[in-house]
């Protein structure tokens, strides 16, 4: 391992600066889908804390008479229902004063509005698929009017994101194709440098793939270097944004394995696809 | 041509060219026909004149070049059916020194002779060893540490040798190996190959200094020509 090793950092040393250059760029390509990453995770979590107050309410028909217990208990024990509240005529008349002013109903000739049901959501449901399901089976109760809910909040929170989602991945893979294309070429340029020196090893009995292994250890390095320096640039972006976004956090040591191993990877094809090219049977 | 066809000993083959034809491909012709047989455990040398084809032997011997036609074996494999993925199983139990030598120039000596023991397969504290014995037996124990090009010729070649023996291999190919060497040297190397024929190993070495060899007991000695390969004595 050491001999495989050390024939890698001979293959970094002899095209240094390429190498050195590559890691650089690999470094910018990963930066921008892990920056891209860090914001939609910090969106995600700022649409959580919003969808956390997300309220349905039921109209209930006039006609409808209580207690209305036994309604309440059927709407809780409905999935992803957390909480039921009762609203009686006059909460609603005061919620409905305090919101449009007194004078606006000063001329009504008594309370028009009926009784309801306040129903707080869970965050995994509030969404607008979640919504819209919930809706329809609160809809099929028989004392149920009418439920009323942020139906158009839901669907463009939920578009919002799902578009966030497909251009975060779309760029990330864009730029994981330049990663590993630089990967493939510094590998390239490199196995090219040592052509003689891998010659030897062929000529000593090595198969070609013993003879690729530096060269695929390289490639796992610029990747590896590449994350490392782009980690250190995420943090200071992070320690300079996270005054101004309160939802922003930085990976977790999970997603910071994942990143890490995710670029390896990413190098490592781009090694294995100049290795596979270049290194062939004496 | 082609009638000419010269035996060391009747054994089992270390190399055997069977009709071999060898020309580029712009039609430059080598040789033609070329029949020729080692037989394991023999020291063979070859001479003949610049250009006619002893490197090309060697490089056919090792699959590093094809014959235009006509059956080369080697130490059992037939190279017109071996797999490429068979081929450096062969060359492990095949040592070479090169015309130029091929050793690593940003490797020392040392490292030099541990890659080979590594692409063998032999690494670790077994591995130490055998570089340790290969360095004695090379006199290049002080030259350790040094890089190829901070050494003599003698001590260049003597490495190559050295490479060559490290895994006790079953042949030899030599390519010049007292090349540009004084008869102190030369008597080194070529003291050495026999040592290692002894030991077991088959030796082929082609030169344009047979005579260095004439003396050494057990050695046949061939010249390539137009004609083929003929014996000398």
């Amino acid at each position: 391992m050491r001999l495989l090793f050390g024939e890698a950092w001979r293959g970094l040393r002899s095209e240094f600066a390429a190498a050195v250059l590559s890691v650089i760029i690999v470094a910018l390509a990963l930066y921008i889908p892990a920056c891209l990453y860090l914001a939609s995770q910090a969106g995600e979590r700022y649409s959580q804390q919003i969808r956390s107050q997300v309220k349905v309410r039921i109209y209930l028909k006039e006609i409808a008479e209580g207690p209305f217990e036994p309604l309440m208990r059927r709407v809780r024990s409905i999935p992803g229902v957390r909480g039921v509240t009762f609203m009686d005529r006059k909460a609603l008349l005061t919620e409905l004063e305090a919101e449009l002013g007194e004078g606006l109903l000063a001329g009504l000739p008594g309370n028009p509005l009926p009784r309801a049901i306040d129903v707080e959501v869970s965050e995994r449901i509030a969404t607008r698929v979640g919504l819209d399901s919930l809706s329809g089976t609160l809809s099929k109760f028989d004392e149920v009017e009418e439920v009323v809910y942020g139906r158009a909040w839901a669907y463009r929170a939920d578009r919002f994101f799902s578009d966030v989602r497909f251009f975060l991945g779309l760029v990330t893979a864009v730029l994981s194709i330049l990663v590993l294309a630089m990967a493939s070429n510094i590998i390239r340029l490199i196995i090219r440098t040592r052509r003689e020196s891998i010659g030897v090893w062929l000529l000593l009995g090595a198969s070609p793939l013993y003879a690729r292994l530096p060269y695929y250890i390289e490639g796992a390095m610029t990747g590896l270097s590449g994350a490392l320096i782009t980690l250190g640039m995420l943090y200071g972006t992070f320690v300079w944004l996270r005054a101004y976004i309160p939802t922003l956090e930085f990976l977790s040591v999970a997603e910071t394995f994942i990143f890490l191993g995710l670029s390896i990877a990413m190098s490592l094809v781009g090694a294995v696809l100049a290795g596979r090219k270049q290194i062939v049977a004496l | 041509m082609g009638e000419h066809l010269s035996e060391v000993s009747a054994g089992e083959a270390a190399a055997e060219l069977i009709d071999c034809s060898f020309h580029y491909p712009d039609g430059r012709k080598i040789f033609s026909r070329l029949n020729w047989r080692v037989a394991r455990g023999a020291f063979a040398v070859l001479t003949g004149q610049t250009g006619s084809g002893k490197t090309t032997i060697i490089r056919l011997l090792l699959r590093l070049l094809r014959p235009s036609a006509g059956a080369i074996h080697v130490l059992g494999e037939s190279l017109a059916v071996l797999p490429a993925r068979h081929r450096p199983r062969l060359r492990r139990r095949i040592g070479v020194v090169a015309q130029d030598l091929s050793l690593l120039n940003d490797r020392t000596v040392e490292q030099n002779l541990a890659l080979a023991l590594a692409v063998q397969g032999t690494r670790g504290k077994a591995g130490r060893r055998r570089v340790a014995q290969l360095l004695q037996d090379g006199q290049l124990m002080h030259r350790r540490h040094d890089f190829p090009v901070q050494l003599s010729g003698g001590e260049r070649q003597r490495l190559a040798v050295a490479r060559a023996a490290s895994g006790f291999p079953d042949l030899i190919l030599a390519d010049e190996p007292t090349a540009h060497l004084d008869a102190e040297n030369s008597a080194s190397i070529i003291g050495w190959l026999h040592r290692l024929q002894t030991a077991g190993s088959s030796v082929i070495v082609v030169t344009h200094s047979p005579s260095e060899f004439r003396n050494v007991p057990g050695v046949a000695g061939y010249s390539l020509d137009a004609k083929g390969i003929r014996g000398l004595w």
